[in-house]
């Protein structure tokens, strides 16, 4: 009994302890409670899937835009096998490209985004409406390869970035047909319904881009667009070596707050829109969340660009090897011993917990006297002593 | 007036000149007028329907009813019954009803949701006859000690790793205070299948939580390789080290097929290079180790350089076995690892051998620890619990569970199917659709049945079957819909095709009804 009260005074001063650090530290705990808040998406893996609907050397830049994407997520640590590349890939290797084999997004040619191991999905002519449709709700050939599916699941975040050249809601792929709006709206809808994603983040950078959004339906879908209907998107710098244009604005701008963010980082979807100004751009880049529940303030960055998929260390149940291998009592091959608490039948001993001994006593723990005592006095010194800090 | 004469004669005159020209000879007529009807009839009679035909959204008929009840109905239809063998004596049968009540009043206690799904059956196994494959408990009783200076015996069991046999041994203190039947539910409950009812209660409630199981195939490739960094000949004894997953493989052949392979390759070049701590863990590594955080362990594989098997339809399983080019016995060490290994979820496993510098073979004896950590990574990829001990018990509780999941996901598919095929009008329902739906179906039927007679494992197997079809129609290749035309590029298409017929047929059918009045008013005049 004596041991009872005391705990209780514990817990009470450990309370009014709480309370005070609570005080004192509001802010830091407001802090730390929204940062959980925003890492609350359920999602367990991470997939991208990029698009340059262009061709052509004069569509440089739709290249340079998407192969920059592709390196951004590629750094925050998506790997290659979920992410779908979709392009041309007629640029690098042009015979009017002054410098064979690279593409740069920018003048000072610091990066070569082609240097890096690039890997194309789908290439050249394989970039159609149909392939593009197909693989979204995963309606393929029994045939068609691994590596070039999206194997997403209910678990799954994807983000997902076309560029090329737009209207009001179509967007042309290679000059030869276009996808409409309602194509990419139902096409979604396809894949909400099979269960194919947690959340997208749709991101389109081509002229009139806010139109290809607006006829979305479906639920955890978050859409910006470069432009309004009626508007271009325009293209940030030429390079006078090149002789061409080598990023568009709105991705530029993308890129540069993107390029500050690290695996661990804590930034948010609402920072990168502030980035979206008309000054920056242009152009009046639109942005949708009706469809997304959560607020993007609290909808980390790397909930779509990073990968979280952590490596598990050291967290092995063991002998199912030995024991699949072993029959019962078999002395024959004794190759090692089992580990874990052995009966005298050589079986692992799994629990040994409830007792029914004492029924009647109403001790919650049973100490002997001597030992109570002790228990008792640490317990009054760390209570004061705990009081004593907070105080 | 002359002259207005002659504009009168010209004005008759002309008046004649038309008549004459509008006067048709009257077979000519008819001959006309049956063109048009001819013509009439060819584009109702056969080029109406053509263009129906050719037009048409093939929609196969699809049993909606069916589906939409097996889905909503879906927990009152499935149901486990687990039978339980206890060995004890003839005089227990007395007990037994107030055992049984003790185990179902548990778990509707603790796990509500699946007080109508699951549960135990047992029965009393007097002659104590050995049950292969079946959950037996053997009941030990336990006396009061004799001397005062004894212990008291404490309640206890123990789960054999090599069979589905629990020991329970029960003391005075559980048997006077008839508390036996507490005991048996608790050990039962608790010990043996409580994982199964944990993950299965996550299953009715819909919570998926599989961060590290690879997505359910009926197929696996798994795929053993070793990576040498430099390109020294390195030989290992893989074939006596496999052989040893092969009763895992063959128990697991209900659930899915594993094909097994297995690869060397040298020069298999990290992406970073290892920091060099010259005083970790001094102890061990007396001339220092490059060690790996693991921060870094998540790009520790080169996707792009190690020719990694990704090329198959099923799923890969992955286990690698990185030997590190290790100078002056410096090894490569992954920060806070005991085994050295780490587990990438849905991938694989991964484990850093350090091998003495002038080792050229690798032996089954030094493989041995490495493929008991790389079983540990594969029942984690697979989704086996961790307890209990017994991998005969582990597997089972994986069927079950996996039973639940694939049939409801093969209802959830083709759930999502009809309410798909109703939203989108234009969707083609393809014959290959519907006939996977009906196999989806009747795999499902069979599973349940085999759940009803208790075969497990055909359960899986059939459950399986059912959640592939299901998959399979849903993802049938032809399903997919053409590309949204609003109605003015419609037009566009079909009026250069259909304007002219069209326009010829309207207008000669005026003309005959124009005609037809006229006549009809001069007769009636």
């Amino acid at each position: 009994m004596n041991l009872r009260l005391w705990s209780l005074l514990l817990s009470v001063l450990c309370v009014t302890q709480f309370i005070t650090r609570t005080t004192a530290d509001e802010e830091v705990l407001e802090n730390a409670e929204r940062v959980v808040k925003s890492t609350n998406s359920r999602h367990t893996n991470n997939w991208a899937v990029l698009v340059s609907t262009s061709k052509f050397w004069f569509n440089y830049r739709h290249m340079a835009n998407v192969l920059s994407l592709y390196r951004t997520v590629k750094r925050l640590g998506i790997p290659d096998s979920q992410i779908i590349l979709m392009l041309s890939d007629d640029i690098a290797c042009n015979p009017r490209n002054a410098f064979p084999g690279t593409v740069f997004n920018n003048m000072d040619q610091a990066i070569d985004l082609y240097g890096d191991q690039i890997e194309v999905d789908y290439r050249g002519y394989e970039v159609t409406v149909e392939n593009f449709i197909r693989l979204l709700t995963d309606r393929w050939d029994e045939n068609h390869p691994r590596s070039k599916r999206l194997l997403t699941d209910e678990n799954s975040n994807i983000f997902i970035y076309m560029t090329g050249h737009g209207g009001n809601e179509f967007l042309k792929f290679q000059d030869a047909e276009e996808i409409g709006a309602h194509d990419l709206a139902d096409a979604f809808a396809q894949m909400h319904e099979k269960k194919r994603y947690n959340e997208i983040f749709f991101m389109i950078d081509t002229c009139q881009a806010n139109s290809m959004y607006q006829h979305f339906y479906s639920p955890n879908i978050v859409a910006v667009g470069s432009s309004e209907v009626d508007e271009s998107s325009f293209s940030h710098h030429s390079d006078m070596n090149i002789g061409v244009a080598v990023i568009d604005r709105f991705t530029y701008y993308t890129l540069e707050y993107l390029e500050k963010i690290d695996k661990n980082s804590n930034a948010t979807l609402d920072k990168l829109f502030a980035e979206y100004t008309y000054e920056n751009v242009h152009s009046h880049p639109g942005i949708r969340t009706d469809l997304f529940p959560r607020n993007v303030s609290n909808v980390l960055l790397t909930d779509f660009f990073g990968n979280v998929q952590n490596v598990v260390v050291d967290q092995n149940n063991n002998d199912i090897l030995y024991a699949a291998n072993h029959e019962q009592n078999d002395i024959r091959n004794p190759a090692k011993n089992i580990s874990a608490n052995q009966d005298e039948f050589g079986r692992v001993v799994a629990k040994t917990h409830v007792s029914y001994k004492d029924d009647n006593v109403k001790t919650l723990v049973q100490v002997p006297l001597s030992r109570a005592h002790i228990l008792t006095i640490i317990t009054v010194l760390t209570g004061c002593g705990l009081w004593l800090v907070a105080k | 007036m002359s002259e207005e004469k002659n504009v009168k004669n010209s004005q008759t005159e002309r008046n004649v000149n038309t008549k004459q020209v509008s006067k048709e000879r009257e077979d000519i007529k008819v001959i006309r007028q049956i063109i048009l009807f001819l013509i009439l009839g060819i584009v109702c009679m056969l080029g109406y329907p053509l263009f129906e035909q050719t037009t048409r959204i093939y929609r196969a008929e699809l049993p909606t009813h069916e589906i939409e009840t097996n889905f909503k109905e879906f927990n009152e239809r499935i149901y486990y019954q687990v039978p339980v063998f206890l060995n004890a004596p003839s005089a227990w049968k007395e007990y037994m009803p107030r055992i049984q009540s003790a185990v179902d009043s548990k778990i509707g206690e603790r796990y509500p949701n699946l007080k109508d799904i699951w549960s135990l059956e047992l029965h009393l196994n007097e002659r104590n006859a050995t049950l292969e494959d079946n959950y037996t408990l053997e009941v030990e009783y336990l006396p009061h000690p004799d001397s005062e200076y004894e212990d008291y015996p404490l309640e206890s069991f123990f789960v054999s790793p090599y069979s589905k046999a629990t020991k329970i041994r029960i003391t005075d203190h559980a048997a006077i205070s008839k508390k036996s039947e507490d005991f048996i539910a608790h050990v039962l409950i608790d010990g043996i299948f409580s994982e199964e009812l944990d993950s299965l209660t996550r299953l009715v409630q819909d919570i998926y939580s599989d961060e590290i199981t690879v997505p359910y195939s009926s197929k696996y490739n798994v795929v053993f390789s070793l990576m040498v960094e430099s390109g020294k000949k390195l030989s290992w004894d893989f074939k006596d080290s496999i052989d040893l997953f092969s009763p895992i493989f063959s128990r697991l052949s209900p659930f899915a097929n594993f094909s097994v392979s297995t690869q060397t390759q040298y020069y298999s070049n990290l992406k970073f290079a290892p920091d060099f701590r010259p005083d970790y863990n001094k102890k061990v590594w007396k001339n220092g180790a490059y060690v790996i955080s693991e921060a870094e362990l998540s790009t520790f594989v080169n996707y792009g350089d190690w020719n990694l098997f990704s090329h198959d339809i099923h799923p890969t399983i992955n286990f690698i076995i990185y030997v590190p080019d290790s100078y002056d016995d410096k090894p490569l060490i992954i920060e806070n690892s005991q085994t050295n290994s780490f587990l990438i979820p849905r991938w694989g496993g991964v484990y850093i051998y350090n091998k003495k510098a002038n080792v050229e073979e690798l032996t089954e004896q030094e493989l041995l620890p490495l493929m008991e950590i790389f079983s540990s990574h594969l029942a984690q990829l697979l989704g086996l619990p961790k307890n209990p001990v017994s991998p005969m018990i582990k597997m089972d509780i994986l069927f079950r569970t996996s039973t639940y999941r694939n049939l409801k996901q093969a209802m959830e598919n083709l759930d999502a199917l009809v309410k798909l095929t109703n939203s989108l009008k234009e969707i083609s329902i393809p014959k290959k659709t519907k006939d996977y739906v009906t196999k989806s179906l009747e795999y499902f039927e069979l599973s349940l049945n085999e759940l009803q007679k208790g075969d497990f494992g055909l359960a899986v197997e059939y459950s399986s079957r059912s959640f592939e079809s299901s998959n399979k129609a849903f993802f049938e290749k032809e399903m997919v819909q053409q590309a949204y035309f609003p109605s003015e590029h419609r037009l566009a298409v079909f009026l250069p095709l259909l304007g002219p017929v069209f326009s010829i047929m309207l207008l000669g059918l005026i003309k005959y009804i124009q005609e037809n009045k006229k006549a009809s008013k001069e007769k009636a005049d």
